[in-house]
């Protein structure tokens, strides 16, 4: 249908329709007319394109996660076998006794032992005690057989000093750590043993395989 | 280029082996010495049991001489030195006595079984060695058995006499 | 022939001229830029803050040492660790770092506590405007352990000079060990 026709039939809308001057007839108007409705209805399309691209903007804003940077450290450890091993006092002694009232003789001083030890989680140190010969006095020996000792604390363990082969003095179990005990020594005493003033030196040898 | 890959192989040889000894792996040791010092000095000790013997008595006629009721049983000790040797004497300073009587001690006497023990005769004028030590320490056990030359000299009386076993451990 | 009256009828029915579009234009794009201005004025600041994290070396080592004489190792080489923080605004940021786990031996058995791990840390750059700090600590596998905190952009360069040191131990089997750190530059 045509303006006019539809000016008769008094459709809702009509009157928003006919107050509007753009929708006055006339080709005089047409062109204002139609600039002027672009630029209401441009007016509204920017007004919904900016409100949609506030709520867009904010929503990604709104939304971004902050930045993170990252870095990796490697670490690496060196661990090698090591064995140290001390004794105190490293002098011991046997005073003189009646054998009659003292047939073994306790050394003036316990000895104090510390084993520290790296190897590997499956390997085990060793500690022996090693003497090249008798106690000796000039000519006069007396066996190194006749010196003993007991241990406490693990994993020292008692033995009997011999020159012929070395004696274990401890018992590890596998992989490393530092061990504390003490080993008290005691001498055999016999009517025997010749007068003076004998010695002999004990070599003690800690490995960490 | 050639070059410088010739190069480049020849050091890798020289190194690469290098590196593989210095990486083997080897055990640790660690050691500590002890010395043991022991002091033996002189020392000398004796024991005798009984410590009393008794001579019964007898006729001088049938018993020329009287053995003492107990053999005496004797160990001596002594630590010495290697060169040196240990003495063991005995003294009796004084006859058997009762009252103002008196049975000389040179009538008594003994002999020993056991080395070094030796037998011998009381001396009231000088110690009697009992027994002949070799050099050197030992621990030595023997017996002494003593008899008592018997006279109708004497007189009737409980004589006594104490006589002194000395050991020396030079 | 006359449609139904709209409100878009004289929009979407008529023809624009150059000039009425060519200012659609502008209008548009003036606003767009408008709405981003005061969109990145409004909103938190957090939203353009960015980082850029370097560590040198990425990777250290500890020598073997007798523990009696060196309870303590110090690592072969100190870490310098510098952090750019740009469009931080007033934001509160952290460098922290959380270890993959303890250190682990090639023998696939033992291991050394990564808490056995500690640092110092001194600042080797300008200060910045809203403060950063150099932290010191103690390496966990299971929490993050701040190394440097700050709030703001930094000026420029931000840089610790990192000092690690491994406890010693007489317990410690033979071998070698590793294990990887994670450092992350995070906002808050």
């Amino acid at each position: 249908m045509n303006l006019n026709e539809y000016k008769s039939t008094g459709r809702p809308g009509w009157s928003k329709f006919s107050e509007n001057p753009l929708c006055q007839s006339g080709r005089q108007t047409t062109s204002v007319k139609k600039e002027e409705i672009m630029k209401n209805s441009t007016g509204s399309a920017l007004k919904l394109f900016m409100v949609c691209a506030a709520m867009l903007t904010f929503a990604l804003m709104m939304g971004n996660n902050a930045f993170a940077a990252t870095q990796t450290l490697t670490v690496n450890a060196s661990v090698a076998s090591r064995a140290e091993l001390t004794i105190a006092p490293n002098s011991i002694s046997f005073a003189d006794s009646s054998p009659t009232t003292s047939p073994t003789i306790n050394a003036n001083s316990t000895v104090a032992v510390t084993a520290n030890v790296r190897t590997a989680s499956n390997s085990k140190a060793t500690l022996v005690a090693a003497v090249s010969g008798d106690l000796t006095s000039g000519s006069d020996t007396i066996p190194i057989s006749n010196i003993s000792w007991t241990a406490s604390g693990t994993p020292f363990i008692a033995g009997t000093l011999n020159k012929t082969t070395a004696q274990s003095a401890a018992s590890f179990s596998n992989g490393s750590g530092s061990y504390s005990g003490t080993y008290s020594f005691t001498m055999v005493n016999s009517w025997s043993y010749n007068t003076g003033s004998y010695a002999a030196t004990v070599t003690y040898t800690l490995t960490a395989p | 280029m050639k070059t410088f890959y010739k190069i480049l192989a020849g050091c890798a040889a020289v190194v690469v082996p290098g590196l593989m000894v210095n990486s083997a792996t080897f055990a640790a040791t660690g050691t500590a010495t002890l010395t043991i010092n022991a002091t033996v000095a002189s020392r000398a000790e004796i024991a005798l049991a009984p410590t009393t013997i008794n001579f019964p008595d007898a006729s001088p006629t049938t018993s020329a001489s009287v053995p003492a009721d107990n053999p005496v049983a004797v160990t001596a000790r002594v630590r010495t030195g290697r060169t040196t040797a240990a003495t063991l004497t005995v003294a009796a300073p004084t006859d058997l006595v009762t009252g103002s009587d008196t049975i000389p001690i040179s009538n008594v006497s003994w002999t020993a079984s056991g080395a070094p023990f030796i037998a011998g005769t009381m001396n009231k004028t000088t110690a009697q060695s009992a027994a002949t030590f070799a050099n050197g320490s030992g621990l030595f056990s023997g017996t002494f058995n003593f008899v008592l030359a018997n006279s109708w000299t004497y007189n009737t009386g409980s004589y006594t006499a104490t006589v002194t076993y000395t050991l020396t451990a030079p | 022939m006359v449609k139904e009256p709209s409100r878009w009828v004289g929009f979407f029915s008529g023809r624009v001229s150059q000039a009425v579009f060519i200012a659609m234009v502008k209008k548009t794009t003036i606003a767009f830029f408008a709405v981003l201005v005061l969109g990145a004025w409004c909103s938190p600041s957090h939203a353009q803050i960015a980082f850029t994290l370097t560590i040198s070396p990425s990777s250290i080592t500890f020598l073997d040492a007798n523990p009696t004489t060196s309870p303590s190792i110090s690592a072969s080489s100190a870490v310098q660790m510098t952090i750019v923080v740009t469009g931080g605004k007033n934001t509160s940021w952290s460098v922290h770092s959380l270890a993959n786990g303890d250190l682990q031996n090639s023998d696939g058995v033992s291991t050394i506590p990564i808490s056995n791990l500690s640092w110092t840390s001194s600042q080797t750059s300008s200060s910045c405007k809203y403060g950063c700090q150099c932290l010191s600590g103690t390496m966990n596998r299971s929490a993050p352990q701040n190394m440097i905190i700050g709030t703001g952009n930094t000026p420029g360069n931000f840089s610790c000079n990192m000092t690690f040191n491994l406890l010693n131990n007489w317990g410690y089997n033979t071998g070698s060990y590793t294990q990887s750190v994670t450092i992350t530059a995070t906002a808050p």
